[in-house]
């Protein structure tokens, strides 16, 4: 099953009538297995591009939608039930009123799980994340890093059709954020989900991702979509360390022009 | 420099330790000061009376308040007022805030509702309850039915407001992270807008709780037989003022019983507030 972006535009009116587009023309596909990173300057978009893939908000224009090839698995039925869509958001956005476990817990019961199942996933992906221990404590009681990892177990328990991440790591500071990328590999090994994953670091896309989209500005529309030819778990390995820092150099070519006028519009 | 301390030290180096300014704030005072404050309030209060500056008709002596209240009590005066009164609270209560909440949450949720009810909710609001006491004794008789209603009416005001802008107020966050999972409208509302909004819906009923007992004592004093209201007007036109003092009292534990109970269930219900 592949997730087709096919022609999709955002256009939004505030209440004087006047136009932003936010998102023009936009086509990709994300096939099973595929992580797919997308970078951009502020406000080019990758939030709302994120959330109309999530179903939280329409498109202007063009549509989303998943497609498989030939007959699906499970025959019929399979067909029945909605693709399962998890979303990491930035802010966290973790039930304050409830447990780590609970919140955990929270997309199994709209499946409509079964309390002891529920239960038993929950604690194998808080354990995942290494929060085993913490299952009895609420939001406020952990850490900005632990709450994330709260947020991404809460999103893989579902075990997603397709997993998308507005920024998760972007709260965190620099060193929580470079294990956290880490981690974030090592879960990804162990699920494969195919993912879309929004940043504004280079490195992260580049480190992360089998293919970096790069998102111009004001409309946003893609400059350039990047397969990163390199072995996926070496990355850091000092051996690629050249190519790695070209990938990161030409994406960076590719958006400095819009990010800087990002900058200038943003301190007017 | 009131933050530091200063120190010389043998070889003729200065040490200035910083402290933490902030602490005078922080401070938590030992538990032992509030049953002494109201100890000594109630020394000095009793000293004034043994002087003989205030009369005791005026103003009577903690020691001949519990004498008297002791006799009532003994005398099983005072229990036919009291369960009269708890009644009548405890269900004018526990109706005002229960319709309170419900009317409050479909304001909050239907933008349907909120057009038509808002306005009307919001023209009724301002009137003193007191007002409209003898208004309801016309329709509904002067039995416990109206004491009780005027009560529900006059609290379900403050819960309908504490409770829409509650379910206002729910985070757009937590509403998109529970429909990305698929929640439907009654989920929704069930597990997302309703846990959100328990804050502001017990300080709703925290402000009802003195609301209720005016009206209590209001409803009393126009036409009752029993009922601590009842009781302080009997006496108050007896003149006979320690007696009044005890239903004044009476009130004043309710009111901490109230409070109590409230802070109890809030611990309860909104443990993720107060861990
Ligand atoms: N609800 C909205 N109404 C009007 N304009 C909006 C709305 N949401 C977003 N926009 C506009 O759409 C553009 C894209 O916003 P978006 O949040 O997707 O950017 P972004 O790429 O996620 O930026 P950032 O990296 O800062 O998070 C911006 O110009 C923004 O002003
Ligand atoms: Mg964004």
């Amino acid at each position: 099953m592949r997730l087709v972006i096919d022609g999709v535009g955002k256009t939004f009116v505030d209440k004087n009538g006047r136009e932003t587009v936010a998102l023009e023309n936009i086509h990709l596909t994300v096939s099973e297995e595929e992580f797919v990173a997308i970078v951009g300057p502020s406000g080019c978009g990758k939030s709302t591009l994120l959330n109309m893939i999530a179903g939280l908000l329409s498109p202007t224009s063009g549509e989303i939608y998943f497609e498989t090839a030939g007959a699906p698995e499970g025959g019929e039925a399979a067909l029945s039930a909605p693709p399962k869509v998890a979303v990491v958001f930035q802010e966290v956005a973790l039930f304050p009123w409830r447990t780590v476990l609970k919140n955990v817990e929270f997309g199994l019961e709209e499946l409509g799980l079964g309390r002891r199942e529920r239960r038993e996933i929950a604690r194998r992906y808080i354990d995942m994340v290494g929060l085993g221990g913490f299952e009895q404590h609420y939001p406020h009681q952990l850490s900005g890093g632990m709450r994330q990892r709260a947020g991404i177990a809460r999103a893989l328990a579902i075990r997603p059709d397709l997993l998308l991440m507005d920024e998760p790591l972007s709260a965190l500071d620099a060193q929580t954020r470079l294990i956290m990328q880490d981690e974030l590999l090592k879960l990804w090994a162990k699920t494969r989900h195919k993912t879309v994953y929004v940043t504004h670091n280079i490195q992260e896309a580049v480190y992360l991702a089998d293919r970096v989209v790069v998102l111009s500005r004001r409309p946003g529309r893609i400059a350039e979509i990047m397969p990163i030819e390199l072995p996926r778990f070496e990355r850091h390995d000092p051996a690629h360390q050249r190519v790695f820092n070209e990938y990161v150099q030409s994406i960076w070519g590719l958006i400095r022009k819009d990010a800087e006028q990002a900058m200038v519009e943003g301190s007017e | 420099m009131t933050g530091t301390k200063v120190e010389i030290l043998s070889m003729g180096e200065v040490k200035r330790t910083i402290r933490n300014r902030m602490s005078f704030l922080e401070r938590p005072a030992p538990g032992w000061v509030t049953p002494l404050g109201i100890l000594g309030l109630l020394v000095i209060w009793q000293a004034v009376s043994m002087t003989g500056l205030v009369s005791s008709g005026a103003l009577p002596a903690p020691s001949e308040i519990v004498r008297d209240g002791w006799e009532m009590v003994r005398g099983g005066e005072l229990w036919p007022e009291l369960y009269a009164s708890l009644v009548r609270i405890v269900l004018g209560f526990v109706i005002g805030a229960c319709a309170g909440i419900l009317i409050g949450i479909v304001l909050g949720i239907s933008r349907l509702a909120e057009a038509v009810g808002l306005p009307v909710v919001n023209s009724l609001y301002p009137i003193p309850k007191i007002a409209i006491l003898p208004l309801i004794m016309l329709w509904l008789g002067i039995g416990e039915i109206s004491k009780v209603t005027v009560i529900a009416v006059g609290v379900a005001f403050p819960m309908i407001f504490n409770t829409y802008s509650g379910v206002r107020n729910a985070d757009p966050l937590w509403v998109k992270a529970a429909v990305s999972f698929g929640a439907g409208r009654g989920d929704l509302i069930r597990k997302v807008i309703l846990p959100g909004a328990w804050p502001t819906i017990f300080a709703g009923l925290r402000i009802s709780i003195g609301t209720s007992l005016l009206l209590l004592v209001a409803a009393e004093m126009i036409a009752a037989e029993h009922g601590i209201g009842a009781l302080i007007l009997k006496y108050s036109n007896l003149m006979m003022t320690t007696r009044v003092m005890v239903g004044v009292v009476v009130l004043s534990i309710l009111g901490l019983v109230f409070n109590r109970l409230l802070s109890f269930l809030e611990r309860k219900c909104i443990p993720w507030k107060h861990a």
